[in-house]
């Protein structure tokens, strides 16, 4: 199985050959893994012999569900048009398929000291098949999934940080090829690797430099799972002639990014109440100040420049030409929806 | 991956059911994969085999009745209930590890604690500062502590998470999977188990053992302070770590079995809005909730915003002009929650749904809140806080 894949190279392709089903297919040069699009095998193009572990999240909205989805929830943000659900229709829609890679991070650095007595344990774990864990001695430890992009440049809007939902995970099949832009993995899993596991690595050092004494050693058990595509709706909708952008999660529905036009009467609310806010603050400063010492001007300008942000923040979102949401996981269940 | 299992590997990425021949939903991951035409396990992965428990969820139309009972009784929705319309329920099984942990540890740290010691009283108090460094070794513990980890591979979702979390304060009792008797509409919505016990023990210790440092570092702290207090003249104002050992030990963690909750998730209109619930399947509670943002509630974070900014402006201001160097690092100090607060509230006035949790411990370790604590906590490690807010009174007072 681990002869050579790549056959022909010619005109930025290279022309290869599958070495699961021996299939001929081409693919952009500047790929790390190949799938075949006969039988689903994905392999490094280097390293044919080496199967990994590929799978895909399964398209569970399609393209009308996910511009319903978009358009009804532009109707729930601050400032938009009264009748964007009666002027609004779908334009187009484009699946994309997100390659992204999958690490499990598991970094142990007990205490020198301490290294045998841990091997010990371990093996008597592994000998009475033990519920419980006893582990008397420890230095730093860090286990965790890190998600990762496998391609530099995202076509789409895509958060940081975004992890996958719990269902609808499933096997590679090559049929989704013909129905989206299926991106290729560009970037090497192996060499992102170190830099993936570099927070966990530091952080279980900095544990066990303040536990140890004599030293310790890093016990690195950290592996790259494999890759998994994960779908997105890129969703463009009109309203009054005008183009308005929409990604959606094509899996659980979440809306990653949105646009949405704003009506006049919505922006000077909005200003309007910023400005509100502004003025309030101000006169509670200017109040506090003059019955504190007697003088209203210093806490006039403190209230002024306290109540700022959240006035800027109320401008700057009414301001543009349109409206625009953006999912933040840091902000899940706070500012945004949760998944 | 082992393919001679009791799923059988057809070749082509196909695992068919060893009890009933059904086609198998298996993800490279998968461990175990509960049929959804018979509910018989299959174990992908043999060597892993243990017993699977499961929380049975609710019927369809006792957690339809919750949702009613829901959107009549809460606050803000029931003014609005006639123009709700419930959905579908859509139940879901997700497995879960749960684990009683507990350990302690040795620790050993130097604490530079900052002093004050005043003299004379009313026009003549005249206050001086100083600094002892103090260091501080014992034992800490037993520690214990309940934790849960989402037994499926890089998932990052607030409900699943306020799921696991609300188990083990309500603690329904799991039968065997066998023993639930689960129709066909029932296991199909079970997901596969892709994390192995070992890789969950991992994950649940490392969890743990941050919480266990966490603590330490804050009896450090503490303890040097009681003993400075007693120590020295004065007042203690504040102090920091200069240096720490912590040896965390007699670690026992207990992990559970394999155990599957069921969530329910029921969506709603509401205009042309759409919003959901999301409820534990076995006694129906609404963990999280997405309700409609209306007037009032823009208005009051609108309000309130305008009310702590005025407030730290109106505070800051005086303080800045008035009261010297230390006056204007109050003042700046001020100014910065006052900012930080007009900008959080304009945010939340304006944010498009508004989300309840039910479980209010739960919402605190929520990622914003876990972001502004790290930053006060940075805060609150230094002498800043005390010396801030020590200054403060003073200048209150002598006004």
């Amino acid at each position: 199985m681990s002869k050579e894949a790549v056959l022909k190279r010619e005109g930025g392709f290279i022309l290869v050959k599958c070495p699961y089903c021996g299939a001929e297919y081409r693919v952009p040069e500047t790929v790390t893994y190949a799938t075949c699009p006969y039988c689903g095998t994905t392999f490094m193009i280097n390293k044919p012999g080496e199967r990994i572990e590929h799978y895909l999240y399964r398209l569970i909205i399609d393209k009308n569900k996910a511009y319903r989805l978009a358009r009804d929830f532009a109707t729930q943000q601050i400032g938009v048009v009264d009748d964007l659900v009666e002027n609004s229709s779908f334009k187009s829609a484009k699946l994309y398929y997100l390659p992204i890679y999958i690490y499990e991070i598991n970094i142990k650095v007990p205490c020198k000291e301490e290294v045998e007595a841990l091997e010990k344990q371990e093996e008597e774990i592994v000998e009475h098949k033990a519920r419980e864990l006893k582990l008397k001695v420890h230095g730093g430890e860090e286990t965790e999934y890190v998600l990762k992009p496998a391609i530099d440049k995202i076509p789409i809007p895509f958060p940081k940080n975004y992890g996958f939902p719990a269902r609808s995970r499933m096997y590679f099949k090559p049929t989704i090829l013909k129905n989206g832009v299926y991106l290729q993995p560009t970037l090497d899993p192996m060499k992102i690797f170190d830099e993936v596991k570099k927070p966990s690595l530091n952080k279980a050092i900095e544990e066990a430099r303040i536990s140890c004494s004599r030293g310790y050693e890093v016990i690195d058990e950290s592996k790259y799972n494999g890759l998994a595509h994960y779908p997105f709706w890129h969703i463009v909708y009109t309203y009054n002639g005008k183009d308005h952008n929409a990604v959606v999660d094509a899996s659980d529905g979440t809306i990653v990014y949105l646009e949405y036009p704003l009506s006049i009467k919505g922006r000077l609310t909005v200003f309007g109440s910023g400005l509100g806010v502004l003025g309030l603050s101000t006169g509670i400063g200017a109040y506090l100040s003059a019955s504190l010492i007697g003088d209203p001007l210093p806490g006039l300008i403190g209230g002024l420049v306290t109540g700022l942000p959240g006035f800027l923040y109320g401008a700057y979102r009414v301001a543009r030409f349109r409206g625009e949401y953006r999912f933040r996981p840091g902000e899940e269940a706070v500012f945004v929806p949760p998944r | 991956m082992a393919t001679e299992s009791s799923g059988v590997f057809t070749g082509t990425y196909e695992f068919r059911c060893k009890n009933c021949g059904s086609p198998l939903d298996v993800s490279p991951e998968t461990i175990v994969v509960v049929c959804s035409y018979c509910g018989y396990p299959n174990w992908i992965r043999e060597d892993l085999k243990s017993e699977i428990l499961i929380v049975p969820a609710l019927s369809e139309s006792k957690i339809m009745e919750k949702a009613r009972e829901r959107v009549s009784t809460d606050r803000d929705l029931r003014k609005i209930k006639n123009m709700i319309s419930l959905g579908k329920p859509y139940l879901l099984y997700i497995p879960y590890y749960f684990a009683k942990a507990s350990s302690g540890a040795e620790y050993w740290g130097r604490v530079r604690v900052k002093m004050r010691k005043c003299s004379g009283s009313g026009k003549d108090r005249s206050c001086s500062y100083y600094s002892r460094t103090v260091a501080v070794s014992g034992y800490y513990g037993p520690f214990q502590q309940y934790l849960y980890v989402i037994a499926r591979r890089g998932v990052k979702a607030f409900t699943v998470n306020a799921l696991g979390h609300y188990y083990l304060e309500s603690k329904p009792k799991p039968v065997k999977l066998e023993e639930a008797k689960l129709t066909r509409s029932g296991t199909r919505r079970i997901l596969g188990v892709e994390i192995d016990e070992k890789t969950a023990a991992d994950i649940l210790l490392d969890e743990h053992l941050d919480a266990l440092r966490d603590k330490v570092t804050e009896e450090i702290v503490n303890e040097a302070k009681r003993k400075a207090d007693m120590m020295y003249s004065g007042s203690v104002v504040g102090a920091s770590i200069t240096e720490k050992r912590i040896k965390p030990m007699n670690i026992d963690l207990k992990v559970s079995r394999i155990t599957l909750l069921p969530l329910y998730i029921i969506p709603y209109t509401y205009r042309n809005g759409v919003y959901r619930f999301f409820m534990s399947g076995w006694d129906g509670l609404t963990i999280v909730a997405e309700e409609p943002m209306n007037m009032l509630s823009r208005l009051s974070w609108g309000l309130g915003g305008a009310l702590i900014s005025g407030i730290m402006g109106g505070l800051a201001g005086p303080a800045i002009v008035m009261g010297g160097r230390t006056g204007v690092f109050i003042g700046l100090l001020l100014g910065i929650i006052g900012l930080t607060s007009s900008y959080y509230t304009f945010k939340m006035a304006t944010r498009p749904v508004r989300v309840e949790v039910a479980n209010e411990r739960f919402a605190s370790v929520k990622g914003f809140f876990k972001k502004t604590k790290r930053v006060l906590g940075k805060f609150g490690e230094t002498t800043t806080r005390n010396r801030a807010l020590d200054i403060l009174t003073n200048l209150l007072l002598s006004r």
